[in-house]
C-alpha cells in the first residue's frame, strides 16, 4: 500500500486579534490601586468576612456582597507553583519562569501571578511583589513584573 | 456593596486592559483546492471543474456541483482572461487586505467558467473601469500557492 503521501499545498496565515477587555468597576479599582499605588487591594466579604484577591463583587465562599476594601500583602506564601520551561505565545515573561498561587498576607484566596525560575520559589516560601517602574505601569496584572523571593525588605521599596 | 477608595483618586480610573493574539495557522486545502493552488503555482493554469450532468463549470473547483448537487470530477482548464461582471472599490483600511487601498476588489466571469473569480484590479484608472470589459490575469514572478500568485487583473487592450 501506498502510504507516501502527495505534497500538499498548505495556505500559511495570520489573524491577529486586538482587544479592549473592560474590567468591571471592582477588578478596575484593583488595578488602578496598583498602576498609581503599587498597593494591592483585596474586597472584605459583608457575610464570612473573607478577602478576595483579586477583588470580586460578591464572595466565592458565601455569596455574600464585598463590602470594604482591605489592602493586603505585599508579602505572600506560595501555596503552589508551576513550572513554564518552554518558550510559548504570550507569555507574560520570557521562559524559563514559574507560574505561582500566592496567598497575600490578609487574604483568604490565591491569586495568580508568575516568579522567576529559582528553586527558593517553592511550597511555603515568603514571596514579595516587585512592581514595574511607574511609568511603566499601564493598569493591568502585569504592572507586577512578578513575584520574587523575599530577602527581607518586605516589597516595601516602590 | 464596594466604593472607590482613596488609593483609587489622581489617576483616571482604569476600566479596561488592552491586549493581543497573534494566531498563525496552516489552512490545509483538500484535494480540490490542493490541485487549483498547485496549478497556478506551478503552471500558471487556472483549473476549474465541469458538471457531468448540467455541464456547469466551477470555479474554484470543488466535489459537488454547486447547481444541481451531482458529484464532479472532470478538470478543465479555464483561460486567464475575462469580462468584468462587477466591481467596487475598497478606500478603507482593514486588516488582511490584499494591498493598499485604494482598490478595485473584482468580479471576474473567466472565459469558459460559469462562477465568477473574486479578484483585484490592477494597471487601470478608475474613471477607465466599465462591466463587460476584459481583463487578463498578471502572474507573480514568485508564487506561493495562493490568490496571490495572480498580483491582480489588467484591461485587456484591444
Amino acid at each position: 500500500m501506498e502510504l507516501k503521501p502527495p505534497e500538499l499545498v498548505y495556505l500559511e496565515g495570520e489573524t491577529r486579534c486586538d482587544y479592549e477587555w473592560a474590567t468591571g468597576e471592582v477588578v478596575g479599582v484593583f488595578l488602578t490601586a496598583l498602576r498609581d499605588h503599587a498597593r494591592i487591594l483585596g474586597a472584605a466579604c459583608s457575610g464570612c468576612g473573607g478577602v478576595a484577591v483579586p477583588p470580586q463583587s460578591y464572595c466565592e465562599s458565601c455569596g455574600g456582597e464585598m463590602s470594604d476594601w482591605r489592602e493586603v500583602g505585599p508579602r505572600g506564601i506560595v501555596m503552589s507553583w508551576a513550572g513554564a520551561n518552554g518558550e510559548f505565545e504570550g507569555g507574560p515573561v520570557p521562559s524559563p519562569f514559574r507560574y505561582v498561587l500566592v496567598r497575600l498576607a490578609g487574604a483568604d484566596t490565591e491569586m495568580l501571578h508568575v516568579a522567576p525560575d529559582d528553586e527558593r520559589v517553592k511550597v511555603g516560601a515568603t514571596v514579595v511583589p516587585e512592581f514595574k517602574p511607574p511609568a511603566e505601569r499601564e493598569g493591568a496584572i502585569t504592572d507586577i513584573k512578578w513575584f520574587v523571593p523575599d530577602a527581607g525588605t518586605g516589597g516595601r521599596e516602590r | 456593596m464596594l466604593e472607590p477608595v482613596s488609593e483609587t483618586t489622581g489617576g483616571s480610573p482604569v476600566k479596561t486592559v488592552s491586549g493581543e493574539l497573534d494566531i498563525t495557522f496552516h489552512y490545509a486545502y483538500g484535494e480540490h483546492y490542493d490541485r487549483f493552488y498547485r496549478e497556478m503555482r506551478d503552471n500558471k493554469r487556472i483549473m476549474g471543474v465541469k458538471c457531468p450532468k448540467c455541464g456547469a463549470v466551477l470555479l474554484p473547483p470543488r466535489p459537488y456541483c454547486g447547481f444541481c448537487y451531482t458529484p464532479v470530477d472532470e478538470w478543465v482548464q479555464l483561460s486567464d482572461e475575462g469580462s468584468l461582471l462587477t466591481y467596487t472599490v475598497i478606500y478603507l483600511p482593514f486588516p488582511g487586505q490584499p494591498t493598499e487601498p485604494p482598490y478595485v476588489y473584482a468580479f471576474i466571469m473567466l472565459d469558459g467558467a460559469d462562477v465568477q473569480f473574486p479578484h483585484i484590479l490592477g494597471e487601470v484608472d478608475l474613471a477607465d473601469i466599465s462591466v463587460g470589459m476584459r481583463v487578463k490575469a498578471v502572474w507573480a514572478a514568485e508564487r506561493k500557492g495562493t490568490l496571490h500568485d495572480i498580483e491582480y487583473f489588467k484591461p485587456v487592450k484591444e
